[in-house]
């Protein structure tokens, strides 16, 4: 019989914990959600000697005990909640070699709770390099707790730690770390209490370390030195930078090409297989017409998602993100940003949702929410067969401006126009916004290293899953109530489509009939007749209510629009040539005039630029912000302005 | 009675010195702050009275800083690095 | 057999709708200690 111990790891930031944990757990975790919190929870199990299961909760990365991010506020939560299924028989503080100063302020605070604790001490193969020297048992002694030195790099030491937390009953809960309350100083305040008692500490952690920790100074300042001269040049710095996202995107979009068109086929594939091949029914139907695209639509994005961040994590792994956010900290402060921001508005060219998780790590509100407001005006992945369709109608495909494809050139623009758009929207939030803004902005710089694939591979990971995850289900939902909405309607126009339509189509070969059998279904289904509805409204904009049909079908997701469109124009799937053909040909009440022109396709492009249309970003809003209030505005604001937007470019243009 | 001058001017600056008046490269010793105003984060990543502070590189606009601070690298605000006040160390 | 498709796509569909009502309607409880300046409450 095994029994399963319960195990909490915590450390600052930087100290190989993560790694250190996917040694431990290797595939065997995965992320859930704090009840309650915005964050997310890593678990995983491990098998421990002498037959024992370890379940190992990591906490996040945090410096002490008091919580300055959302983050840290966690890890302290888990320690305190004796009802908790996830409270810990023993506690792993992880430290390393080089800041064990710095990292022992939480293992004396941790020490505290009167857990049963363990220091684990990471990076033991860079120690000889750094000519850092450490006397493990004075230092056990002086702590009175077990000091494990590792490298979750080289293994070492892991067995003998997995062997220490098999029989961490033998391991007594103390305290090493006294406060002394009897000083002159009168401490009024929470802050002042805590600076005394970190002060404090830290004087104690001096004396500890004085006996048993050596370096010789003489380290290798060399390369980091090096390095940091020329990633944060005040030229190279940023076009080192640039160049780099330049090419993250260039790679972007070529690798994931053919992905995206496997994935595709499949789920077309998928899709007609069950229509034919399982019993007629409402329930095929649905599964057909409604799930399986549904998943597709979300899968295909995956390869995207997963590469943009696999690149982030790189750059993050190495330890250059850091040295990014240093140089854009200012430049992007002038706008009600931080340099933390960086990363939100690169991610949110994948998708949105993951991009304001990651905003978690930021000090001050105001700058955090105006990151979270801003970043769905970057173009996300949802937007491009939008925009490619349309682009694909109303602009030539020939060579204009500086020789550049015209089509490609305006891509481009619009990609531009998303950053710009964020900008300068966060310029004027942060003039309205009347909340406080603090500078508590504190950046780590860690040391530059080689990342490992095992860790970045396991950050994509649970990058992915959760897009996949948090976005699919709610487009999911979304995607089976239009598919109701669009199955079923009023009145008997809807009941008797099918005779109407063989009627009037006599001699009509079957695939085609039954394609124009759909697109009369749909034009007199719950949405046709909703989109007729609001045709007045969205008229002004260049549109009719086909497309508002397949305005109201994006709010499942973005790029829902343009299978919509394939239905109503009776194109069959994957005819994309045909469907271009078949909207060129698209007229008017009037029978002469075309609908697609220059002035409806551009009016068309800024709407989707700047409408806030996905479902699951609203949802994510409302977590991060814990209410109704910001995704609301936003909703309102963004859709109002891209309906201004379009509606003067369509005046203007037609 | 000149010396005696300079030595009292050259103890005015050093009081009033902060971190954002470090040269890069230039260490110095924290001598105090006031608590309201910077983050507690930094005091407990070992910015206390004492530690050694050194201004490794400042970005291109003056800000943030990027510091060593008791064996961290860190970056911090310009605004805040005013509020922390130091003493030059003779001879680093 | 026909009856059978149709409860089956309304208990997918009831599903559907109560996953989003309770996106909708979910109350979480916002933390209260949030550091310097965090939560915007």
């Amino acid at each position: 019989m095994r029994s399963l111990i319960h195990i909490a790891l915590i450390g600052n930031p930087n100290t190989g914990k993560t790694s250190l944990f996917n040694t431990l757990t290797g595939l065997n975790q995965h992320v859930g959600n704090y009840p309650g919190v915005t964050v997310d929870k890593k678990i995983g199990t491990s098998k421990l000697p002498n037959n024992f299961k370890a379940e190992i909760i990591d906490l996040p990365g945090t410096y002490s005990v008091h919580a300055s991010s959302l983050d840290e506020n966690v890890a302290v939560k888990i320690l305190i909640d004796t009802e908790s299924e996830y409270y810990p028989e023993v506690v792993v503080v992880v430290a390393e070699v080089e800041n064990l100063k710095r990292n022992l302020l939480l293992f004396t605070q941790v020490q505290d709770f009167g857990f049963p604790t363990i220091l684990v001490i990471n990076m033991k193969d860079q120690m000889l390099k750094k000519g850092i020297q450490i006397d493990v048992d004075a230092l056990a002694r002086d702590l009175k707790t077990k000091v494990v030195l590792i490298s979750s790099k080289t293994n070492e030491g892991i067995s003998e730690l997995k062997e220490l937390l098999a029989n961490y009953k033998k391991i007594q809960p103390a305290q090493s770390f006294k406060l002394n309350t009897n000083s002159v100083i009168k401490v009024a305040s929470e802050k002042e209490q805590n600076h005394r008692d970190t002060v404090q500490r830290y004087q104690f952690i001096n004396k500890i370390l004085e006996k048993s920790y050596r370096v010789n100074r003489k380290e290798a300042k060399g390369l980091r030195a090096k390095l940091d001269a020329i990633l944060m040049h005040k030229i190279w710095g940023y076009v080192i930078f640039f160049f780099i996202l330049f090419n993250i995107f260039q790679a972007l979009f070529s690798w994931s090409e053919y992905p995206m068109e496997l994935i595709d086929s499949f789920f077309g594939t998928l899709s007609e297989t069950v229509k034919n091949n399982f019993l007629p029914g409402v329930f095929t139907n649905l599964l057909a017409e409604g799930i399986i695209p549904g998943i597709g639509g979300i899968v295909i994005f995956i390869p995207q998602i997963a590469f943009l961040f696999l690149f982030l994590a790189i750059l993050e792994e190495t330890g250059y993100m850091s040295r990014v956010v240093f140089l854009m900290d200012k430049i992007m402060r002038k706008f009600g940003l931080s340099g933390k921001s960086v990363v939100p508005l690169i991610s949110g060219t994948a998708c949105a949702i993951p991009a304001i998780m990651a905003t978690r790590n930021m000090e001050s509100w105001k700058e955090r929410l105006i990151t979270i407001l801003v970043t769905p005006f970057t173009t996300c992945a949802a937007r491009l067969p939008v925009y490619a369709i349309i682009i694909g109608l109303v602009i030539p495909n020939d060579n204009g401006f500086l020789g550049m494809n015209n089509q490609a050139l305006v891509l481009m623009l619009l990609y531009l126009l998303g950053f710009v758009t964020a900008i300068v929207a966060a310029y004027i939030l942060n003039k309205v916004l009347k909340i406080k803004s603090n500078s508590h902005f504190v950046i780590e710089m860690p040391n530059y290293k080689l990342p490992l694939f095992k860790n970045i591979a396991l950050h994509v990971l649970e990058k992915t899953k959760a897009f996949v995850f948090e976005a699919g289900k709610i487009i999911l939902a979304i995607s089976i109530l239009l598919w109701v909405l669009a199955s079923y309607g009023p009145g008997n126009d809807f009941k008797n489509a099918t005779t109407i339509v063989t009627e009037s189509n006599v001699n009509l070969e079957e695939t085609t009939l039954n394609v124009k059998i759909a697109s009369y279904k749909l034009e007199h289904s719950y949405i046709g007749t909703f989109g007729k509805l609001i045709e007045p409204a969205i008229q002004p904009l260049g549109y009719d209510w086909k497309m508002g049909i397949g305005l109201i079908t994006s709010f499942a997701a973005r790029e829902v629009f343009v299978g919509t469109l394939a239905t109503i124009y009776s194109v069959g799937v994957d005819d994309e040539a045909t469907l271009m053909e078949k909207m060129r040909k698209e007229v008017r009440a009037d029978g002469v005039t075309p609908i697609f022109t220059f002035a409806t396709g551009i009016s068309l492009l800024l709407f989707y630029a700047f409408a806030m249309q996905c479902m699951s970003t609203i949802a994510i809003v409302k977590r991060e912000t814990n209410g109704w209030k910001w995704p609301l505005i936003q909703l309102f604001g963004m859709t109002s302005f891209a309906y201004l937007v379009a509606f003067i470019a369509y005046q203007t243009l037609k | 009675m000149d010396l005696i001058e300079n030595r009292y001017d050259l103890s005015l600056t050093r009081i009033d010195m902060n971190i954002s008046d470090l040269q890069k490269g230039e260490k110095a010793i924290i001598t105090s702050y006031d608590l309201d105003s910077i983050p507690l984060k930094l005091i407990e990543m070992g910015c206390i009275a004492g530690s050694v502070v050194e201004l490794v590189q400042v970005a291109p606009l003056s800000d943030p800083l990027y510091l060593n601070i008791n064996g961290t690298h860190l970056a911090i605000r310009k605004n805040i690095a005013q509020q922390i006040l130091v003493e030059a160390v003779c001879g680093a | 057999m026909e009856n059978i498709q149709y409860i089956a796509v309304v208990g997918v569909v009831f599903l559907a709708l109560r996953f989003l009502y309770k996106k909708i309607f979910s109350k979480k409880k916002s933390n209260k200690s949030c550091g310097s300046g965090g939560c915007g409450c």
